[in-house]
């Protein structure tokens, strides 16, 4: 993944940041999200991830399923 | 001399009825049991077929159970962000520390990355494998610990 950088700005430190910002050779250019909004952007991913693992749960359970399935018909034409 | 003709007549054909019986019994005999061999072959194979089903029925249900178990733990895992931030004035927080929160999200951030790059198939790193617990191991995605661990892709560390 990409190392992003979040930068927390109020206003007792935004001056802080802006100076902080051109120090290091940037323009003073934030796109921003409140506080609700940044744990709205968690709980996105979150569930990104959790359909994710739901996806490979659903992948495994198949794959449980058609070995078993092939073991079972393996058996029968033994058998037969 | 007449008497001896119609007697080997009837003699003749009593014994071309004989004859006639015996073999169409000997052919029917023959069908019968081939007729009986196809029959025991074809119980035989849905016998085969009953049991491949059963087990089939069996394996479904176990993966259904274990798949339901899955969901379960994936919703308690998606729930955990959710009850944290209940707790948590991420706006209060920001304001009484900002450096502080600033440090906590992009740790959080870079955590929430790995555990993509964890779910996409990605190599443990030394960290990941000497950890001794969730925690130490991903605090966005503690649970994945307890999996690398059954499958024994970490160094032997007592949990805490």
């Amino acid at each position: 993944m990409r190392k992003l950088e979040w930068i927390v700005i109020n206003e007792a430190n935004v001056d802080a940041v802006i100076a902080r910002l051109a120090a290091s050779g940037k323009s003073f250019a934030i796109y921003g999200l409140s506080g609700d909004g940044y744990g709205d952007l968690g709980l996105n991913f979150s569930d990104i991830r959790a359909l994710v693992q739901q996806q490979q749960a659903i992948i495994a359970a198949y794959e449980g399923y058609y070995e078993q399935a092939e073991q079972a018909m393996d058996n029968a034409v033994v058998n037969e | 001399m007449r008497l001896a003709g119609i007697l080997l007549i009837v003699i003749m054909v009593m014994g071309g009825i004989g004859y006639w019986y015996y073999t169409d019994t000997q052919a029917r005999m023959a069908i019968l049991q081939d007729n009986n061999a196809k029959l025991e072959i074809a119980v035989e194979t849905n016998e085969a077929a009953l049991e491949s089903l059963q087990t089939s029925y069996a394996s479904a249900q176990a993966e259904n159970t274990r798949l339901n178990d899955a969901y379960a733990s994936i919703r308690r895992q998606n729930q955990a962000l959710a009850d944290k931030l209940q707790q948590i004035d991420l706006t209060a927080a920001a304001i009484a520390n900002a450096e502080g929160i600033e440090r906590a999200v992009n740790r959080g951030t870079e955590n929430a990355g790995r555990c993509f790059e964890l779910l996409s198939g990605a190599e443990l790193n030394e960290k990941e494998r000497n950890a001794s617990n969730g925690i130490a191991f991903n605090k966005e995605c503690p649970w994945f610990y307890d999996t690398y661990k059954s499958r024994g892709l970490l160094n032997q560390t007592t949990d805490n």
